[in-house]
């Protein structure tokens, strides 16, 4: 008996415990993240990233609250549409929320403007509802094109102007520039992207429920686009 | 190849970079923030010996600056560097407000729990830093007031009003962000006048004054309920009048 006790190998566990923790360590030990180090963003890149916040946080705040003047009004005279346009008014307030945080967190200055914006969205949803429900939808596929118009702009700058920042992996002192990009630029896009997919829902969402007939549609539609565009361009400013 | 800006015009505009310089273009959390003043450079060298060795005595003038030159062993002229002594003055604005970066890592300030605690705490330290310069700070203020250096002064002023919000965890994200950065920056000035006639033991007296400045509730908050009172009574003043017919 003691011979074969002697012929097993040392480190031969018996128990399935034993067995079992190893695997679970060899499971939540992952590989070692590479690290990175980041080199300075150029003025351009900041004063870039300084707009975009800027005005997607403002933008956002705006649709929140064309939102909430549409569910005002429309949650009175059209109640079959109060469920759907609270939907897309929580995802608005979600995106407002997001644009928040990284505007405290990343010390952009928000727009001087907010309380202008606040009074001058609540009004455009409420009265393209107090018109028709047809144009409070035309007024939303007007805002949605423009901002997912906005949102991809912003997207095509961030792909491409943004691969030329000094990055070395801390370990090896290995030169990444181009090839790894920080978080901080990546997230952003992810955030835009998202964002810019769920406002193109809306916009769906708006010519599914007749925004088309809305009377006159190219009128209201135009001159909304028109109100964005000129909101965004001061927006990014001031 | 395109460059950056004119895909996308970058270029702060005018209008803003005018109005509002002082603003701080975009705080990375990945990427290296540098710091406005770089400790090698032989303007720092010279700038920051006079500060500590000479000022105290012969305030902010040029002769602090003239013997810290002649002392580290460059030739008179470099004074010139120093643009009569404005640059001088954004330095020390600058240096004092760096400063907090190594108070906000104190065991004192990671105990603090309020915002407003922290605002307080932020501001006291950045009075007792000129404590050794009390005897010429009405001189600072006055020239920080020359119009050549009013565009500087109050850039720093804005910054440090914005630094002491941002390290006690401000996170208005409207128009609150403007008010209270004001509300900051104006209590600043106000303190430090007063600090400069304070005589008491340690400046006690300044400050008991900033807790007493501070724990008024915020002007945004006040404001606020101004208006909405207001707006409410409006609005039961025009019933009451079409109610009477």
């Amino acid at each position: 008996m003691s011979a074969i006790a002697k012929s097993i190998p040392k480190q031969v566990k018996f128990s399935t415990l034993s067995q079992l923790k190893q695997h679970a360590k060899d499971i939540t030990q992952p590989t070692p993240q590479p690290e990175y180090k980041f080199g300075k963003l150029s003025n351009d890149q900041k004063a870039f990233l300084d707009r975009v916040i800027r005005v997607d946080q403002a933008g956002e705040l705006g649709a929140n609250y064309i939102y909430a003047g549409q569910h005002f009004v429309l949650s009175r005279t059209e109640p079959q549409l109060k469920d759907l346009i609270q939907h897309m008014w929580d995802q608005e307030v979600h995106h407002h929320n997001t644009f928040n945080k990284l505007q405290a967190q990343r010390r952009v200055r928000p727009s001087i403007l907010t309380p202008i914006w606040k009074v001058g969205a609540f009004g455009l949803g409420a009265v393209t509802a107090l018109i028709s429900k047809e144009a409070a939808m035309a007024c939303t596929v007007a805002v949605e094109t423009v901002i997912g118009g906005h949102y991809n702009d912003q997207l095509r700058v961030l792909n491409t102007k943004f691969n030329d920042i000094e990055t070395t992996e801390v370990l090896s002192g290995k030169d990444e520039t181009g090839s790894v990009i920080s978080n901080e630029v990546t997230e952003l896009k992810d955030i835009i992207k998202t964002f810019r997919d769920e406002e193109l829902e809306h916009l769906d969402t708006a010519i599914e429920h007749d925004a088309e007939s809305a009377v006159p549609y190219w009128l209201i539609t135009d001159v909304i686009k028109l109100t964005c565009k000129a909101a965004i361009f001061t927006a990014e400013r001031v | 190849m395109l460059r950056l800006n004119q895909l996308y015009k970058l270029k702060p505009t005018r209008i803003t970079s005018r109005l509002l310089p002082s603003l701080r273009a975009y705080h990375s959390i990945q990427h290296d923030n540098a710091l406005p003043l770089n400790s090698n450079s032989i303007e720092y060298k010279i700038l920051n010996r006079a500060l500590e060795e000479y000022t105290p005595s012969l305030g902010f003038t040029d002769e602090a600056i003239l013997k810290s030159t002649r002392e580290l062993g460059y030739n008179d002229s470099i004074i010139a560097l120093f643009n009569n002594g404005s640059k001088f003055l954004d330095f020390y604005l600058k240096k004092q407000r760096l400063e907090l970066l190594n108070f906000i890592e104190s065991e004192e300030f990671k105990t603090l729990r309020s915002e407003t605690d922290k605002v307080k705490y932020l501001v006291k330290t950045r009075l007792l830093l000129n404590a050794p310069y009390v005897q010429h700070l009405n001189q600072l203020q006055g020239r920080l007031i020359f119009f050549e250096n009013l565009e500087d002064s109050f850039s720093e002023l804005h910054q440090l009003a914005d630094d002491v919000l941002f390290y006690s965890g401000d996170a208005s994200n409207q128009f609150d962000w403007y008010t209270k950065r004001f509300e900051v920056a104006s209590k600043y000035v106000m303190l430090e006048t007063f600090m400069s006639q304070d005589k008491s033991e340690g400046f006690a007296k300044t400050l008991e004054l900033v807790d007493e400045k501070f724990a008024e509730g915020s002007a945004v908050e006040e404001t606020m309920e101004f208006l909405k009172f207001n707006a409410i009574s409006l609005v039961s003043l025009i019933k009451s009048q079409a109610s009477r017919g």
